[in-house]
């Protein structure tokens, strides 16, 4: 918070947590595993995408810079692939979790 | 958000296009000395600049991705899980639909793998959505509250705060499991507009939801429509469309939360809505007696025990106007409809798990007579909008 900053006086401290724990499996250790495997995958597609925004930008200037990607506006056209692309990469990793032992053991 | 980014190669042209169609928020921007890193809108998907490019590229790209996991979650792995559910139910020897009460949902489910996995998935879809937001623009802290304080005093429209209201303590708790609610996060507005995108499956995007909901709230039967009021507005996303269909109307929109107040009026003054938010609560507005011609109140009775909800009704009739409009729009309680187990099961994790803390008091009530109880004279023929959640309803207040 910025000393002297109006924000100071527009929040309050006294905001109540929730109060139940979210352990849904076995044990608190193998939901922490899933949740930070899960995160992993938001970090990866992070990668990605900064992969990709560099390949378009090597192709298109043969050059490429931290400003350059960060101010990148995919097209529409590259919104909708790399969505799809998006879309592979979870259920090709995710499927996995599907298997449970009550149905088929195939990913996605 | 201020300061955009320069545009690069073929977006420039687009760029420039937005930069006019959006005037009125380059004049606002120019109140402010800060900057922030990579701010630029808009982006991706985002196509009017309603919802602006989030400060990194890989906050953003974190986000893509849980939009994609949650989607993945409820409509491919959470199907599969739905109906586990009621095959499990029905194993057990009770019908799905109406569903059996949650706690025989609850043993019907026992440690069936496939659910509770699935409820892992959803629920860290939830966890990881906050966390990056709250990490994202906590990481450009002093520059967006140097941009709020910026944005307090400026244009058009107003912005009234009272540090001194007396905050109920229902209130007070982290809905949706989002840090520190809407009150105890000063980037609580932020980290809200772009979390609920994704918690509702990119239907608020660019106010879509809002912007149909204005078209349809109904004007009182005289036509006249000098002031309307949104109760509970939150990040004010109802008031700004309100405004824009009904540009003469004097619109205001009050909430109990700080941070998303400030928020909802930098971005009303940046998109040139000149709109009045205030902090105050529901139960007791202040407004005089018959002042508004409209009143809305856009999903705020499920986060409200049904005791207040009585008392925002009397409050709501207090203000309108003999003649004047009121049009909630909230889930369906069980009264309007009976979900099957899975559906039960969903609304309990919701209840539960992602601390939606009054909810279940809200269904189970039978909201439409407490309207009536309030002395307002429902018209259940009125425009609707339907969604697969929630829909509207129409009452005035008898001349």
């Amino acid at each position: 918070m910025t000393e002297g900053s109006k924000s100071k006086a527009t929040h309050r401290e006294d905001f109540v947590p929730p109060q139940t724990e979210d352990v849904f499996l076995d044990n608190a250790a193998l939901d922490n595993v899933m949740s930070t495997v899960i995160a992993l995958g938001s970090e990866f597609w992070a990668l990605q995408k900064r992969m990709n925004v560099m390949e378009t930008l090597l192709e298109e200037n043969g050059s490429v810079s931290k400003e350059m990607v960060e101010a990148y506006r995919p097209t529409e056209e590259q919104s909708a692939a790399w969505e799809e692309q998006r879309d592979r990469f979870i259920n090709r990793v995710y499927g996995f979790l599907q298997n449970t032992g009550t149905d088929s053991k195939t990913a996605g | 958000m201020i300061d955009r980014r320069t545009l690069f190669g073929t977006t420039a042209a687009v760029a420039s296009a937005f930069t006019s169609f959006f005037g009125s928020r380059k004049a606002a921007a120019a109140v402010t000395s800060k900057s922030l890193p990579n701010d630029i809108e808009p982006r991706g998907t985002y196509t009017e600049g309603r919802l602006e490019r989030l400060p990194e590229m890989d906050m953003e790209s974190r986000l893509e991705f849980t939009q994609g996991f949650r989607n993945w979650s409820l409509r491919n792995f959470g199907r599969k899980s739905s109906s586990r559910v009621n095959e499990l139910v029905r194993e057990a020897g009770f019908v799905t639909s109406p569903s059996p009460p949650i706690d025989d949902v609850l043993a019907a489910i026992g440690d069936d793998l496939t659910v509770w996995t699935s409820v892992r998935c959803k629920t860290t879809a939830q966890q990881i959505m906050w966390n990056n937001l709250v990490d994202g623009f906590n990481a450009n802290k002093d520059a967006y509250l140097a941009e709020l304080d910026a944005a307090d005093a400026s244009g058009p429209g107003t912005l009234e705060l009272n540090a001194d209201l007396d905050i109920p303590d229902y209130t007070k708790h982290e809905i949706h499991i989002q840090p520190g609610g809407y009150i105890g996060d000063p980037l609580g507005g932020y980290v809200y507009h772009y979390g609920v995108n994704v918690f509702t499956l990119d239907l608020s995007s660019e106010d879509v939801f809002h912007r149909d909901l204005a078209q349809i709230i109904p004007v009182p039967e005289d036509g006249k429509m000098e002031r309307f009021l949104d109760i509970g507005t939150g990040v004010a996303q109802l008031p700004m469309a309100v405004k824009e269909r009904f540009p003469e109307t004097d619109v205001w929109g009050i909430d109990v939360g700080a941070p998303m107040l400030r928020y909802g009026h930098m971005r009303a003054a940046e998109n040139g809505l000149d709109i009045n938010l205030s902090q105050r609560m529901a139960e007791d507005t202040g407004f005089e007696d018959n002042s508004f011609d409209v009143v809305t109140a856009y999903i705020l009775f499920h986060e409200v025990p049904t005791e207040e909800t009585k008392k925002i009704l009397a409050e709501v009739r207090r203000i309108l106007r003999p003649g004047g409009v009121f049009f909630p729009v909230d889930f369906r309680t069980y009264t309007q409809t009976r979900p099957s187990a899975s559906g039960r099961f969903n609304q309990w994790w919701d209840h539960v798990h992602n601390n939606e803390v009054w909810t279940e008091e809200y269904r189970a009530s039978d909201f439409i007579q407490l309207m009536a109880d309030a002395g307002l004279v429902v018209n259940e023929d009125a425009p609707t909008l339907q969604k697969r959640f929630w829909n509207s309803v129409m009452a005035t207040k008898p001349v």
